[in-house]
């Protein structure tokens, strides 16, 4: 379990990105932090790994402060996928960038070939196992930096902002892959603007502005409270525009729309 | 460490001295670094440092100074206990180290209170050509990008349990690796990017060149332009009057 205890943060300049933050994130738990740009999702996500330690209050992971632990020994429990990760690409192979955390984490190498093999046919880059990664397309780094992470299979996974730069169908994998992580257990924390890949997943929403958490609610809830929408400027899934139209209960997919429809079209 | 190259960035602020003409800005700093330069003597060192510390002041810059003050302190006392050693003078010694402080701290509140744009002024003032002046600028507007990238890069690759401070001296330097392969990568795909996208704003296909800058002189400047040359006045004043 991860937990936020009124935490504050101010960058050196001065200015407070974090504003007396209190979170629980428990494992098996799916979260999406929404929000403005720089509202504070990215500096909130950098707490969870110990890289920024808060001014104010206090944040434990399975009980601990993360102000006694290194950002190693945390990062062996909660994995983080960063906005611009492709940046972090610098070995000669694909496989050797996804050894790299692993031999950080000091796995055997026996161990090692298991999880690279795992993680390659996860995102499907086996084909560029012995390629460079940086020939690689935008969409296929980003898998490759997820694959990375999710090679070590930390308890908790953190994307920020994990869909852009992705086709549709990647999105498609991306959700599938998400519940599969979820039911194996684990906790996830997704930032994220794309509004309809984080409605397919129906997490529970934190909604940022301005450094301070000004709902926590099922993504049902949140996208019909008409106030909040206002004030953290989001605009609903379309699924749930058209049930607000058709004055009905929101619709999560679009079979469940196709249904309400027919029952009353008769075709 | 990562303290000391924010003193030698601008710092965009709204202050009296930012707000001076670039001409007078220009005249005082070369003003300061020559004496700074020259004046080896305790007493009239001290004046000049007493002015910076005004200018300074003036110019809301001292946060960043005092940021960076330990390890200019740091280098202070090296240049004290060496010249120590070699002369035996202590007054000398001191004077070397207060010539260091005050060429450290004008050339610092130079960078930080001129921005990119009036001292591309300034090269041109110098006759520089403009294919070098323009390089110098953009080398000048990437180190804040590039430290950027630097905490990013650093941020993820911890996050992969990449620890710095880990084993002896040769371990540590290898340790650098994963970070420093990424951002000369990135560096060179920015400046690739940048670039492109000059020679699709045509840039370089006249010979004619625009400055974009106001250049207005009002009595403000005249005003700071007398009090940041007492100093000058000052230390010609001890030689010549006072003491001739
Ligand atoms: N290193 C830094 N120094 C000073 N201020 C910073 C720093 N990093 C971020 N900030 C500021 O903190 C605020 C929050 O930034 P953050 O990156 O957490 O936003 P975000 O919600 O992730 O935004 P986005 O949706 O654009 O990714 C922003 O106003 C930003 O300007
Ligand atoms: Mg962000």
């Amino acid at each position: 379990m991860i937990e936020f205890h009124n935490v504050s943060f101010i960058y050196p300049n001065g200015f407070k990105a974090l504003d007396e933050i209190n979170l629980k994130i428990r494992e098996g738990d799916l979260l999406a932090l929404v929000g403005e740009n720089g509202s504070g999702k990215t500096t909130l996500i950098k707490h969870l790994n110990g890289l920024l330690k808060p001014t104010q209050g206090k944040v434990f992971i399975f009980g601990r402060d993360t102000k006694e632990l290194t950002v190693a020994e945390v990062s062996r429990y909660v994995g983080i996928v960063f906005q611009n990760s492709d940046s972090q690409l610098f070995s000669e192979t694909v496989e050797d960038e996804i050894a790299f955390g692993l031999r950080n984490f000091g796995f055997s190498e026996e161990d090692i070939n298991l999880r690279i093999n795992f993680a390659l046919r996860l995102f499907e880059l086996e084909i560029y196992r012995k390629k460079s990664p940086f020939l690689l397309s935008g969409g296929e780094k980003k898998r490759l930096c997820m694959a990375c992470i999710l090679a070590w299979d930390p308890r908790f996974i953190v994307l920020d902002e994990p869909t852009v730069g992705q086709d549709f169908l990647e999105k498609e994998k991306l959700i599938q892959m998400i519940d599969l992580l979820r039911r194996k257990g684990k906790g996830i924390v997704i930032a994220s603007h794309d509004i309809e890949f984080l409605w397919k997943l129906q997490p529970k929403m934190v909604v940022m502005k301005n450094g301070r958490i000004i709902a926590y609610s099922s993504a049902e809830e949140i996208f019909s409270n008409s106030s909040i929408l206002d004030q953290s400027n989001l605009i609903p899934p379309q699924l749930v525009e058209l049930s607000k139209h058709l004055s009905t209960k929101a619709f999560q997919t679009i079979e469940q729309a196709k249904e309400w429809i027919k029952k009353r079209v008769n075709v | 460490m990562f303290r000391l190259p924010h003193s030698f960035i601008f710092s965009r602020q709204d202050s009296l001295i930012h707000r001076l003409d670039i001409r007078v800005k220009i005249i005082i700093f070369i003003e300061f670094l020559i004496l700074s330069l020259i004046l080896f003597n305790i007493r009239d060192q001290l004046t000049l440092l007493s002015f910076l510390g005004a200018l300074i002041f003036l110019s809301k810059i001292e946060r960043r100074i005092l940021n960076s003050l330990a390890f200019i302190t740091f280098l202070m006392a090296m240049i004290f206990i060496l010249n120590l050693i070699i002369s035996k003078e202590i007054i000398i010694s001191l004077s070397y180290s207060l010539r260091f402080l005050l060429i450290i701290l004008t050339s610092s509140s130079f960078f930080q209170t001129i921005s990119p744009d009036e001292l591309e002024y300034f090269l041109r003032l110098l006759r520089v050509p403009r294919y070098l002046r323009f390089a110098f600028i953009s080398a000048l507007r990437f180190v804040p990008l590039l430290m950027l990238d630097l905490i990013q890069i650093t941020d993820s690759q911890r996050a992969r349990g990449l620890e710095l401070d880990k084993g002896n001296i040769f371990k540590r330097i290898k340790n650098r690796i994963p970070i420093l392969i990424p951002l000369i990568i990135s560096t060179i795909n920015r400046s690739s990017q940048m670039a492109e996208a000059l020679e699709t704003r045509a840039f370089n296909s006249t010979k004619k060149d625009v400055l974009c800058l106001n250049l207005n002189f009002e009595k403000r400047d005249l005003i700071f332009l007398f009090i940041f040359f007492l100093p000058s006045l000052l230390t010609v004043g001890y030689y010549y009057i006072i003491y001739p």
